[in-house]
């Protein structure tokens, strides 16, 4: 199945990359899509999709806190430090006026 | 000094013929001198590598040793270190300095190894040639003059083992990134079974595929650090509780009467591999026939297509892994005009172009008009292929098959996307199963590079695969000492 250049650049976006036109197309995106085509031929009916090959029973944990209180630890890598002092990550500004 | 195995260094630590502080300045005096040639290293840590070599040194004295005490290696940049930088080879977490330890790191500091440095990738795993590095490609030490890569995603762990600046290391395999770099640079590298080694604190690329292991010169030497490695992970919920606890040297599984049925997958006899390849891959079946093994023809269907499969589910996994770099919390940012302007400025300066591509062929697979089409029927065909290799382990016991088509190419080497994912052929179907599988040196081409073959086995066989993976290595008998290697 192709994808029109429209909608590649609808997955960029969606995915949030900024990408050119031109850039997007040198990707030969297109290339790989169509050679992945080569799956569709081969008959699946009635399998069961594998997902993950760790098909144990996932386990589950008693609910308990294992960790916290590393406020400072969880900021230390904030890119913007301007909140750091105040316990919080700065953000660019979400709301209009 | 150098071209010490693990398991002979353990020995003399334990003598006290060497110390662990000169074993590690030996490593270190190598990194200063041939390092940045090999660029195998993304960050170097001489503080803590003498640290720990004391705290080692300290242990041995007070006979308290730990199984790995005092052995020096590199960890891949992907694996968490906690105040180290750990940076998955990507602009986007160029400055990223963890504040907690991935487990499996964590447990070879429990091993009582020796951190020389983090070791050179593809960015965020993905790649072949360790070319999509943001700090450009590591070197293969053999015939380095030549310039040819040392494979990837693992290549600077491949690079600094072959070429002494680490005894031992870790890598991951999402569809090979273990096994290839280490067959073309004369090595063992060990993709264990999926769960075996916990992927918590590991940078995520795929994580149904993602595997931890371990790259090292001989099959004994990677056995103590699959030893060191595994275990079960509470923080790794696909993590398994099966462990993993070998003693070196590994018993043969072969010779004195035993016998062991080995498979011969059909269809990739189809498959062209260089002449030297196909002359190797037959001369150590003959081998392995002379001390007992029977070979069975087995068949894997639809093992061609496992490479667009893989390129349809470990994309995808990627697409969904990577959503979380957005330039908020950690890593880079580029401010834009508004928040999502400044999201789509700062992955698009984060990531290099192989990940772009990826993670929109990723998102392209899952969207809703082609979730079916390609995603699901992806994941049947990774069923089928699971399933096949399951019968096919009814008629035998391990199977063999070749690591890669021929010898280490050329960095410059200019192939298309679709080049270099062919490259994985004959190693991603074992990660769509989830079974292990060690690529072994299999012996020197005619041009002097080493090639390998991979000993695959059933789901948490892993013990038997290297048993085996042993036998060829001794029938190869590929002279890889680093100073031999690099010829200083």
């Amino acid at each position: 199945m192709a994808f029109s250049k429209q909608q590649l650049k609808k997955f960029a976006d969606l995915i949030r990359i900024d990408i050119s036109e031109e850039k997007l197309e040198k990707m030969n995106i297109d290339s790989v899509i169509e050679w992945l085509d080569k799956l569709q031929k081969i008959n699946t009916t009635g399998v069961e999709p594998m997902l993950n090959p760790a098909e144990h029973k996932l386990p589950r944990r008693a609910d308990v806190v294992t960790d916290g209180n590393i406020r400072d630890l969880v900021l230390s890598n904030a890119p913007d430090n301007a909140g750091i002092s105040r316990g919080y990550f700065a953000v660019p500004k979400v709301m209009d006026e | 000094m150098i071209d010490l195995t693990i398991t002979e260094a353990l020995q003399k630590l334990k003598s006290g013929e060497i110390s662990a502080v000169e074993l590690t300045r030996a490593y270190l005096d190598r990194i200063e001198k041939y390092g940045k040639e090999l660029n195998c290293y993304i960050t170097v840590t001489p503080e803590r590598a003498m640290a720990d070599a004391a705290a080692s040194d300290a242990r041995y004295a007070a006979g308290t040793a730990l199984p790995l005490d005092g052995i020096p290696i590199g960890m891949k940049d992907l694996f968490a270190t906690r105040g180290i930088r750990t940076t998955a080879a990507s602009r986007m977490l160029e400055n990223f300095v963890p504040e907690y330890e991935s487990t499996v790191s964590q447990k070879f500091i429990d091993a009582g190894t020796v951190l020389l440095g983090k070791t050179n990738l593809d960015e965020f795993a993905m790649g072949t040639f360790s070319k999509t590095s943001y700090f450009g490609a590591p070197v293969n030490p053999w015939q380095m003059e030549k310039r040819l890569t040392a494979g990837g995603s693992s290549g600077g762990a491949t690079s600094a083992i072959a070429s002494g600046l680490a005894i031992g290391g870790t890598g991951t395999d999402t569809g090979g990134s273990i096994r290839f770099p280490s067959a073309i640079t004369g090595l063992v590298g060990m993709k264990p079974t999926y769960g075996l080694c916990s992927r918590w604190g590991c940078v995520a690329f795929a994580s149904s595929l993602d595997t931890p292991g371990p790259i090292a010169r001989t099959v004994d030497d990677a056995a103590l650090l699959l030893s060191a490695m595994a275990g079960h992970d509470p923080k790794d919920s696909t993590s398994s509780d099966k462990g993993f606890n070998a003693t070196v040297p590994l018993s043969p599984i072969l010779g004195d009467g035993k016998t062991l049925r080995v498979g011969i997958i059909k269809e990739f006899a189809a498959v062209e591999v260089s002449a030297d390849m196909k002359r190797l891959f037959n001369a150590r079946i003959e081998d392995l026939k002379s001390i007992g093994a029977e070979i069975v023809e087995v068949s894997i269907p639809n093992i061609l297509d496992a490479l667009a499969a893989y390129y349809i589910i470990a994309p995808a996994e990627a697409s969904s892994n990577l959503a979380r770099y957005d330039g908020m919390k950690y890593g880079l940012r580029i401010e834009g005009e508004d928040l999502i302007d400044t999201y789509k400025k700062t992955r698009a300066a984060g990531f290099g172009e192989e990940v772009q591509r990826r993670m929109i062929v990723g998102t392209a697979v899952l969207s809703s008009e082609s979730y079916e089409v390609y995603f699901m029927q992806a994941a049947r065909v990774r069923r089928m292929i699971a399933d096949s290799f399951n019968k096919a382990f009814e008629q035998c016991d391990l199977i063999l098959c070749p690591s890669g088509a021929g010898t280490a190419m050329p960095l410059d080497s200019d192939l298309t996307p679709l080049e270099y994912y062919a490259l994985d052929l004959f190693t991603v179907a074992m990660n769509l199963a989830g079974i292990p599988a060690c690529s072994v040196p299999c012996g020197l081409a005619e041009n002097g590079l080493p090639l390998g073959m991979q000993v695959v086995g059933k789901r948490f066989d892993d013990l038997k695969v290297l048993q085996l993976a042993k036998h060829i290595e001794q029938f190869a008998g590929i002279d890889n000492r680093p100073t031999k290697v690099m010829g200083k």
